[in-house]
């Protein structure tokens, strides 16, 4: 009864074709590489291309190397995350890891050491991941050796239709600045506005409360750039606890933390964590699954470390 | 008699004061033998952007407050990465801090001081250091602006004789 006319054909058939072409350059790029999120980027994009259903997992704020009371081992809890990831069915196609993947130090050497354990372990874990820098890893080197050992502090790529968009709102500051913003403009004019757009990044894109941090200076000018694409989700970390917020056309998702909860925010006193607790050691702590359906719908599920009973890799 | 003018100068100053948000209105309502005195030049439509104490504390409240202090005096809201607190601004010397100098350390940053001048305008950092200068008690050199206040002082100048 329907048959599609041939204008519509042809479009289809032009878009499976860039889809494609695009999905090859990415697989070789991550078969050639083994460095995950090499920006996919093809100069010629101008669609994605049709949207097939996958599944990944926002994982943020690990912490590692943190030693002290708001969590005992911040090693253990990330692995015991990583285990109940491991066990996800379907498998999650990677994580997005959205910042503070270490703990800050004041030493250049301790620094890059973590930052390498994190790569170690991430490794290990067989699934790739994409991470953004969050200050604890950049803001005392402006990210010198995040680059280094992790890639670059903003890029881009494309996942079965679906078009990612890691920034950096903290290696010099809490803003994105004028540079990364021309180069977010570079990358979204030649996109179709039908693309399912991604953006992960450390701190909010709004704000949610500046005396704390939690904010972007420049965060409007990068909604005004994203306000004509119709579907656009912002995952993000910083405050460690989940929050939802919509601005105009986006929609804001704040993840579980891996390593320690914070309080919401809104009194103007000093930030604080709090000692892990004896009886609920994994208090508000989690990771989130995303199911991304063939429209680009996103499903968003949290799951707490508590909740789930796999007996894994936390020994 | 003393009396007398101490109300007179009162009212006055009170449509002194207020001469400079409404103009038009106050010349009208001024008692007649004064109106051709106070000849208030138009006030522009747009003034040009100046610096201003108060946008520098504006951008404070905003964006710098979580690291320094509410009141500039090192006691932030946000503890630094590394487990520090970023220092106080209100003890800056004179001989050390020249204005310069703060504009430059708010535009290019230095350690884990962002680099504002990736984000905010020369003015926005003009504005923020005129109010860093100001938590120092030290003098700011006032802007400038195009129209001038017209201070009570005057016009009870002008009205004693
Ligand atoms: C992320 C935390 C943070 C924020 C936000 C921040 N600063 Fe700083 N600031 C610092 C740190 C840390 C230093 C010390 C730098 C050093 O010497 O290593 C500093 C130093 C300074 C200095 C030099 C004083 C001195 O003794 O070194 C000035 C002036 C200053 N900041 C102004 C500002 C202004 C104005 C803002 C807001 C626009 C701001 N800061 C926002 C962390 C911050």
């Amino acid at each position: 009864m329907s048959q599609p006319t041939s204008s519509t054909t042809k479009e289809s058939a032009l878009t499976r074709r860039g889809f494609l072409a695009l999905s090859g350059a990415a697989f070789g790029m991550a078969a050639s590489g083994g460095v995950y999120h090499l920006a996919a980027y093809a100069q010629s994009l101008k669609t994605s291309g049709p949207i097939a259903p996958f599944r990944f997992v926002q994982l943020t704020d690990t912490h590692l190397g943190y030693v002290g009371d708001a969590n005992r081992s911040v090693m253990a809890t990330m692995n015991m995350a990583l285990g109940q990831i491991a066990l996800l069915t379907p498998q999650p196609d990677f994580l997005l890891i959205t910042g503070d993947l270490t703990q800050g130090t004041v030493s250049d050497y301790e620094r890059k050491r973590r930052l390498l354990l994190f790569k170690q372990v991430l490794d290990a874990s067989k699934i790739p991941y994409y991470t953004v820098p969050g200050e604890h890893d950049a803001l005392m080197d402006r990210g010198v050796l995040y680059q280094m050992v992790l890639g670059d502090l903003h890029y881009g790529f494309l996942h079965k239709g679906v078009q990612f968009l890691g920034l950096d709102n903290v290696s010099r500051g809490f803003f994105l600045g004028r540079e990364q913003l021309k180069w977010v403009k570079g990358q979204l004019d030649t996109m179709d506005p039908a693309t399912p757009l991604i953006l992960f990044c450390h701190a909010p894109l709004y704000n949610v409360f500046a005396p704390w941090n939690w904010y972007t200076f420049d965060g409007a000018a990068l909604r005004a750039l994203v306000a004509r694409f119709r579907q656009v989700t912002v995952f993000y970390g910083h405050v460690h606890q989940v929050i939802n917020h919509r601005t105009e056309n986006i929609a804001h998702w704040a993840g579980l933390p891996a390593a320690w909860p914070l309080p919401e925010p809104g009194e103007l006193v000093k930030l604080r964590r709090w000692p892990q607790g004896g009886t609920h050691p994994y208090l508000g702590l989690g990771y989130r699954v995303v199911d991304v359906s063939a429209s680009g719908n996103l499903q968003v599920t949290n799951l707490l470390l508590s909740e789930v009973k796999h007996g894994t890799a936390l020994g | 008699m003393a009396q007398h003018w101490a109300k007179f100068s009162l009212l006055v100053m009170c449509s002194g004061l207020s001469l400079v948000s409404y103009s038009g209105v106050v010349e009208a309502a001024l008692p007649p033998p004064f109106r051709h005195r106070i000849v208030p030049k138009p006030i522009p439509r747009q003034k040009p952007p100046v610096p201003s104490i108060a946008q520098g504390a504006a951008l404070f409240a905003g964006s710098c407050l979580s690291c320094h202090g509410p009141r500039g005096n090192g006691e932030g809201l946000w503890t630094l990465p590394t487990g520090a607190s970023a220092p106080r601004l209100d003890n800056l010397s004179t001989e050390y801090w020249p204005p310069n100098k703060i504009a430059q350390v708010i535009t290019k940053g230095d350690g884990m001081m962002p680099a504002w001048g990736d984000v905010m305008t020369p003015l926005q950092i003009q504005s923020l250091t005129l109010y860093v200068e100001s938590l120092n008690q030290r003098m700011a050199p006032v802007p400038k602006t195009e129209t001038p206040k017209l201070k009570p002082q005057t016009v009870l100048l002008h009205m004693s004789h």
